[in-house]
């Protein structure tokens, strides 16, 4: 991330990339030692063999008297919502796109980003044992995604909007690991990656186009001029946000499915939430389309006939991963998660303790979905394009709301004040007031200055004269006297 | 007895520092090469050490007994599986501070190489002694030479700096000397093979542990004991500072170990709160600390301090885990503070600042410079597959197995680790070069890129590999461990018979 070192932002991502992700360590370290505290080990198999003797295990944890396997399960969680930008734990990711676009494509979209829904579906052995946590990450997953969409739908930096829709995206494959449906949330990982990959690399070429420039609002009405990227970016555009057939309508609609099938409140909420945060995925990423491609050319430093398609080594990839992201989802469903034979597939790799319901959701539910998403296609090109007025409008009615998405709801203003500048506030007190004005002042400094004070109080007594001695020796010796006398 | 190998390692650089002294001043080139070749072969007696060395068992080995005052005090001295690794770690760093000499010592180098020989010599004594009283001796006679090294090569605040390391560690080392005489009174020996035989009474080891802790807790430094580290290390020169957070840290360490824990075990299990308390804080507070540095080297000590807190914390939770992970913890920092030190002293030599903000971008100027500096940044934050994080996962381990609420507490002193060294490299290294003066600096020449590396390869091979180390020390700590809890055991029955 620090890569472009001279640019202080990019410096400062990577900071906080790699502080934020050690939050999430601290979590994970400590649910790692207090697996090896239970089982004595911290291999795969022998730990899950023995979880089932612990279910009943309780713990007294900082006061709190907690059931161990929900414990260890929140803890782990906590490095999964470190490394996977879950809410709270989010701000790195969007700070992370001052790297170099291929690494955003290929560790802040398909890869690493993902090891925490990974961990967590490695771990489903000891998840499905606490039920109490699979909801914890069920809320939070529904909540990142719900929160990562809103403020998708205002940010102006192309390759920051689509950072937040791979927060949301990520948050849709917790809530599918919440509800129990692992493999959903495996599959929609693995779709995900052709999409987003292609998404980050086109935008990449976007920004190579445009010399640089990522602020969407300096683009527009180059569709003709780069035709290859255009028409690849709709495909991960399509793709992203579950159009029919294409790789993200299986993986989504599959979350929202069994979110809905899982039958529990939470479970019904995570629907809800899941089918208005696809609608909110639709029209940000259309939003980002049409502003790039459409609508008029507002790039003041670049003419529009400078304008070209990028290098063929640039688009190739691009070519290849939209291959992914339209075949992906239809090809792979049902070794994924067919109704009934995804177990073949799966082996004893994930645990469900109950089988995933095979109930097929009503009709209008299953159609939901769809229809938002096409819908939201036409409106999202009247808002941008044809009347570009009106969503400024609503932004100027709606200042403090619009504010808030803006500044992407305040996290990291909040985090600078509870937490950066306090910790340098207490570091330069514990410096400067306790370690020089107290310990240093009373310790070494105190104690040798109080010698010296009274060394030289002392050497006064050593005057020389003979006159100041005698006085010393009949004082002493009155004194002497007095106290026999009286004794 | 066969060849005293250890005494043999304990004299040699001795001699080497005898043949300086007859040695003519101004040819520095000979000088240098005399204490090279001296420390050179002392480290290759200790790796043939190394190879003799039977980790299986647990007693003394290369045992040399010599009656010395009659009657009274043995010279005795060998070694185990925890000792052994920091006399590797002496014999190992000794010859990188000499060949770091080469750019930053200007005045009176035989003199700072005689120092710094007899040092090696003072130092592997204290790590192989087994005797109190010889123990003592060593522990109190490297002040000497590290006082000269902050004193005569110092910089500006030298004699100040000189007088506080100085006075905080003979002030806490006069009680230890008392401690061991009381001990030679009570158990009628001071040879410890024979005292962890027979176990010091119950009821005086709460105020002899006390007394060496007034001792380790100083040299540790713990704090509220620490403030004479960051001045003597600011002050001292870069071969000076290595030795100091290399090796003289570890002493305490060590100390704890073979001392608190071995002797005084009824104690040591009354005073873990205390240790656990103190340790806790020097890891938070000093990590906020460092987090606000302006000097470099400032920096860098208050990092060991709460690098430091995590091994006393670790040797406290007196856990197979908690132990094994402080000695590799105090290997790591000996190995990544040399490093960062000498890292310091690269640019402090070109550039004669250690203040954080004269730098900035050094990385498009002195390129290989920049890929080292971060490769040790990473490693003393502990970065998994460097060595700094063998021993802070395996100290985090042990803690959880004794206290959830200390390990927790610990663990967040890890993000702040990573914090205030990241901050650091981003400052010194990334960013724009706003310093003109910086354009002209050279990259590492061959001797510091030699030494550099020499470090780097150990902190990666062991951030990988651990089992040479673990091997070397399991054995030793198990049956340290066992010691422990069989003589709190014995105690609690005898309390119970008793009432």
């Amino acid at each position: 991330m620090a890569f472009w070192f001279k640019r202080e932002t990019a410096n400062a991502a990577a900071i906080k990339a790699f502080v934020v992700n050690r939050v999430g360590d601290f979590g994970f370290a400590l649910g790692i030692f207090l697996i090896f505290y239970l089982f004595g080990t911290v291999n795969y198999s022998e730990v899950f063999a023995s979880i089932p003797q612990i279910i009943d295990k309780e713990l007294l944890f900082l006061g709190i008297q907690i059931k161990a396997i929900d414990l260890i399960c929140i803890l782990l969680f906590i490095g999964a919502m470190g490394k996977s930008a879950q809410i709270f734990l989010h701000t790195w990711l969007p700070d992370a796109m001052e790297g170099p676009t291929p690494v955003s494509a290929l560790i802040h979209a398909a890869t690493m980003v993902t090891a925490g829904v990974f961990l967590v579906v490695r771990c489903s052995p000891i998840f499905e044992y606490s039920p109490v946590t699979l909801n914890i990450i069920t809320v939070v997953g529904m909540t990142t995604a719900f929160f990562a969409a809103t403020v998708a739908l205002v940010q102006n930096d192309i390759k920051k909007i689509i950072a937040y829709s791979t927060c949301s995206q990520l948050g849709y494959m917790f809530f599918a690991a919440g509800v129990g449906a692992y493999n959903v949330a495996m599959f929609h990982l693995f779709t995900h990656a052709f999409f987003k990959a292609l998404l980050f690399l086109g935008s990449g070429s976007i920004i190579h186009s445009f010399k640089d420039e990522q602020n969407i609002n300096e683009m527009g009405a180059v569709y003709k001029k780069l035709p290859y990227t255009w028409i690849l970016m709709i495909i991960g555009t399509l793709a992203l946000t579950g159009f029919p057939f294409l790789s993200g309508f299986y993986s989504k609609d599959a979350i929202i499915e069994f979110a809905y099938l899982k039958g529990s409140t939470t479970g019904y909420y995570a629907a809800g939430i899941g089918i208005l945060t696809a609608l909110f995925t639709s029209i940000y990423s259309w939003r980002l389309i049409f502003k790039t491609f459409h609508g008029s050319y507002n790039n003041k430093k670049i003419k529009i006939e400078e304008m070209h398609e990028s290098p063929l080594v640039m688009l190739v990839p691009l070519v290849i991963l939209a291959i992914g992201a339209v075949f992906s989802g239809f090809l792979f469903k049902d070794l994924f998660i067919g109704h009934g034979d995804y177990t073949s597939f799966w082996g004893d790799s994930i645990k469900f303790l109950s089988p995933l319901s095979s109930e097929h959701p009503p009709l209008w539910f299953l159609l939901l979905t769809p229809t938002l998403v096409m819908i939201s296609i036409p409106i999202a090109y009247y808002l941008f394009v044809k009347n570009k007025e009106l969503p400024n409008q609503f932004a100027q009615l709606n200042k403090p709301l619009y504010n808030f998405l803006v500044n992407k709801w305040y996290f990291d203003e909040l985090y600078n004040i509870l937490f950066i500048q306090s910790s340098k506030k207490i570091g330069l007190f514990f410096w400067k007031s306790i370690d020089v004005k107290i310990i240093d002042k009373f310790g070494p400094d105190g104690i040798s200055s109080l010698i010296k004070t009274l060394s030289i109080k002392a050497s006064k007594f050593q005057s020389g004269f003979i006159y100041q001695y005698a006085f010393m020796i009949l004082i002493g010796f009155s004194a002497l006297l007095t106290f026999l006398i009286l004794k | 007895m066969n060849f005293p190998i250890l005494s043999s390692l304990i004299i040699l650089p001795t001699i080497g520092a005898l043949f300086l002294m007859f040695s003519k001043e101004n040819n520095t080139t000979t000088v240098k090469y005399v204490a090279l070749f001296t420390s050179f072969v002392n480290f290759l007696i200790s790796i043939y050490l190394w190879v003799l060395f039977d980790p299986s068992i647990s007693i003394f080995q290369f045992v040399e007994d010599r009656e010395w005052l009659k009657g009274f005090i043995n010279y005795k001295i060998g070694i185990d599986g925890i000792s052994i690794l920091f006399i590797i770690l002496t014999t190992f760093i000794t010859p990188i501070c000499i060949i770091s000499v080469n750019n930053s010592i200007k005045k009176r180098l035989r003199d700072f190489l005689i120092s710094i020989l007899i040092m090696e010599s003072l130092m592997i004594g204290v790590f192989c002694s087994l005797d109190l009283v010889i123990f003592y001796l060593f522990f109190e006679a490297g002040l000497i030479p590290m006082f000269l090294i902050i004193g005569i090569w110092g910089g500006e605040r030298r004699v100040y700096s000189a007088f506080k390391f100085f006075l905080y560690t003979l002030l806490g080392s006069v009680l230890m000397l008392v401690a061991i005489i009381s001990i030679y009174w009570i158990s009628g020996t001071t040879d410890i093979v024979k005292l962890y035989e027979l176990g010091i009474d119950g009821k005086y080891q709460n105020l002899l542990w006390l007394a060496f802790f007034s001792s380790f807790a100083v040299k540790t430094p713990m704090w509220p004991v620490h403030t004479w580290l960051p001045d003597a290390h600011v002050e001292a020169p870069t071969a000076g500072s290595v030795l100091l957070a290399a090796i003289l840290l570890k002493m305490a360490g060590y100390g704890f170990i073979r001392f608190s824990l071995g002797l005084f075990p009824l104690a040591s299990e009354v005073f873990t709160p205390l240790v656990y308390i103190l340790s806790l804080i020097a890891i938070i507070y000093t990590s906020l600390v460092a987090l606000m540095q302006e000097d470099m080297k400032k920096l860098i000590a208050y990092s060991s301090v709460a690098h430091m807190g995590f091994v006393t914390l670790g040797i406290f939770t007196i856990t197979q885990q908690g132990i094994e992970g402080s000695i590799i913890q105090m290997i790591s920092h000996g190995l990544v503070s040399a490093a960062l030190f000498l890292c310091v002293g690269v640019v402090y030599d070109r550039m004669h600042s250690r203040l954080i903000n004269t730098y900035g971008g050094l990385v498009s100027v002195i390129p290989k410079y920049s890929v080292l500096f971060m490769l040790f940044t990473l490693a003393a934050l502990g970065l998994p597959g460097t060595s700094g994080f063998i021993g802070e996962f395996l100290i985090l381990m042990g803690a959880f197995k004794d206290n959830f609420l200390v390990a927790v507490i610990a663990s967040l002193g890890v993000i702040f680790g990573a914090a205030y060294m990241l901050w650091l490299y981003r400052r010194v290294v990334f960013g724009d070069l706003n310093n003109k003066d910086l354009l002209k600096i050279p990259d590492l020449n061959n001797s510091e890129k030699f030494i550099l590396w020499l470090l780097a390869i150990p902190v990666l091979f062991f951030g990988f590999y651990p089992e040479p180390l673990i091997n070397t020390i399991e054995v030793s700590i198990k049956d340290l461990i066992e010691m422990y809890n069989f003589n709190i055991n014995k105690y609690t029955q005898e309390v119970s018979i008793n009432e």
